[in-house]
């Protein structure tokens, strides 16, 4: 399986590190205001889990260390493009299964969170 | 009874050409209407139904499969039986499912091949001496049992782990006499058979392809062969959990993942018991048949597949001749990928959901197969009283919003740390 990096380009996956599905953000910690427990439980636990195109994060942990968001079919094993992932909640979210026409691309080669 | 496998029986049917063989359960259609239904004709679902039916009372059931019977992950694992769990939440359970085993074949009146040949966790260093001490003697202080071995020890039982390994030297292990294997399908097949005498119609080629729920209660299912009512479902359905549950709207603490195992050439008897490597995470032990059968860790990307990558094979193929170094002139003969539902604590769910009626077994992770007659056991007694006995008290699915997590790696509660 080949990862597209935005910021290495095509690498092997054994340079990555899977961390689990990026289906929703992370909740603001607002201040001192209660946590928000759903949302964090739904940040932390729940999940569609679908067999479908999904989101997923990965380290790029052998690599240049970022975190990304691989779009990946988890059927078929397919890869359709990889995003940096402190730009992945931002507005404009590629939709599941569409070819990201920007990666691999070094133009977003900031360091993610 | 008729169609037992006895020795009287055999020699009748070899005298006779074994023509008198029956299928071994009935192939019904389905009814407008059942007391239980069971989604899943795995080993979970199987084994629920069984004791439903005989526990329970509760004969009138419907086990719906939409592949056939056994065809899924208790038919892609590597038969591993033991129950050396150090929370009290897992090592009740397993230890429980252990004492189901002991006495499974008798019980069920069919040969399931309960080798209790035991388990060896080999470890590495001071502090997983430690940790395994602390396990073994909170497994004892369970009823379960447990032997701490020393270098000696590991050299006796399985002469050809590699003791002196440089890197990592093997300091001792943990043994548990009581674990072993099974022969996987005929845990499968004999649950079948036993439910299916008691009257549990296995219903095969049959998908749920939805659950009805009305003012919050379960009513029945929607099937590929026409609707089915019933007031009480129960999910079985392991990796395929999160998909069954979108179904009945349930959002669920659940990802799948793939986990390979592998089996070798036939060999000569050379590894006696089940033995784990402590400096990865690698299980290897010996079939009747002389196959080594052995496995790792998850692939670690969620996968619906029935099948992994290569950089994991190697892996597994790196960890099996550091630790058995023997094991590098065999040949590989077959691998396979099974689908995992993991949990987030990497513990099962056995619980009720918001839903009235509606009965969730899921989050088996990497041990399923072991748990396969506690989880029937246990999972009917939540069916039939719609409460949970002591066994399965805290394997809650609320456990994550409300912290008492059975966290049994001390890594967190979190998707992709088991």
């Amino acid at each position: 399986m080949l990862i597209p990096c935005p910021h290495c380009g095509l690498r092997p996956s054994e340079e990555f590190v899977p961390k689990g599905l990026a289906e929703a953000p992370r909740p603001a910690l607002g201040g001192r205001a209660k946590p928000d427990g759903p949302a964090w439980q739904n940040y932390l636990h729940l999940r569609d889990n679908v067999a479908d195109h999904s989101h997923e994060y990965f380290h790029h942990a052998l690599g240049c260390r970022s975190w990304i968001v691989v779009h990946r079919h988890t059927l078929t094993h397919e890869v359709t493009g990889a995003t940096m992932a402190a730009d992945f909640w931002k507005a404009d979210k590629p939709a599941k299964g569409a070819k990201d026409a920007k990666s691999p691309t070094a133009e977003t080669a900031e360091d993610g969170q | 009874m008729a169609d037992q496998y006895g020795f009287w029986r055999l020699l009748a049917e070899g005298l006779r050409g074994h023509t008198g063989w029956k299928p071994a359960w009935r192939d019904p259609e389905p009814k407008a209407e059942y007391d239980v239904i069971i989604i899943g004709g795995g080993g979970h679902g199987l084994s629920t139904a069984y004791y439903l039916a005989k526990n329970h009372g509760i004969t009138n059931v419907a086990v719906l499969e939409k592949g056939y019977l056994g065809g899924g992950n208790v038919g892609r694992n590597t038969t591993i039986v033991r129950s050396n769990y150090l929370h009290t939440g897992n090592v009740l359970f397993y230890e429980k499912s252990l004492q189901l085993w002991e006495g499974l074949s008798n019980d069920l009146g069919y040969n399931v091949m309960f080798s209790p040949r035991s388990i060896i966790n080999v470890f590495h260093s001071d502090s997983a001496r430690d940790a395994d001490t602390r396990r073994g003697n909170q497994m004892i202080l369970h009823g379960a049992d447990a032997v701490l071995l020393n270098r000696e020890g590991i050299r006796r039982e399985a002469p050809l782990v590699d003791v002196d390994n440089p890197r990592f030297p093997v300091y001792g292990g943990l043994k548990q006499t009581r674990a072993g294997s099974a022969r996987h399908d005929a845990v499968a097949w004999g649950f079948a058979r036993g439910a299916d005498r008691r009257g549990v119609d296995l219903i095969q080629n049959c998908e749920v392809t939805g659950i009805d729920v009305r003012n919050g209660c379960v009513v029945g299912v929607q099937t590929n062969r026409g609707p089915i009512r019933a007031k009480k479902v129960g999910m079985a359905v392991a990796g395929n959990t999160s998909r069954v549950g979108k179904l009945a709207g349930l959002p669920l603490p659940i990802e799948s993942h793939v986990l390979q195992a592998f089996v070798s050439e036939g060999l000569k008897p050379m590894l006696h018991n089940v033995i784990t490597f402590g400096a990865g995470h690698f299980y290897i032990s010996q079939s009747d048949k002389g196959g080594l059968v052995f496995g790792a860790s998850l692939d670690g990307y969620n996968s619906y597949a029935q099948r992994g990558n290569l950089p994991r094979v190697e892996h597994v193929m790196e960890a099996a001749v550091s630790f058995v170094p023997a094991v590098s002139k065999v040949r590989m003969l077959r691998s396979w990928g099974g689908v995992m539902d993991m949990s987030p604590d990497g513990s099962p769910i056995i619980d009720k959901t918001p839903i009235e009626g509606l009965y969730l077994n899921a989050g088996w992770c990497y041990g399923g197969f072991k748990a396969t007659p506690g989880s029937g056991w246990c999972f009917s007694h939540l069916i039939a009283n719609d409460s949970p006995n002591h066994h399965i008290e805290q394997m809650r699915l609320d456990r994550f919003e409300t912290g008492y997590v059975i966290d049994e790696l001390g890594a967190g509660a979190q998707h992709n740390l088991h």
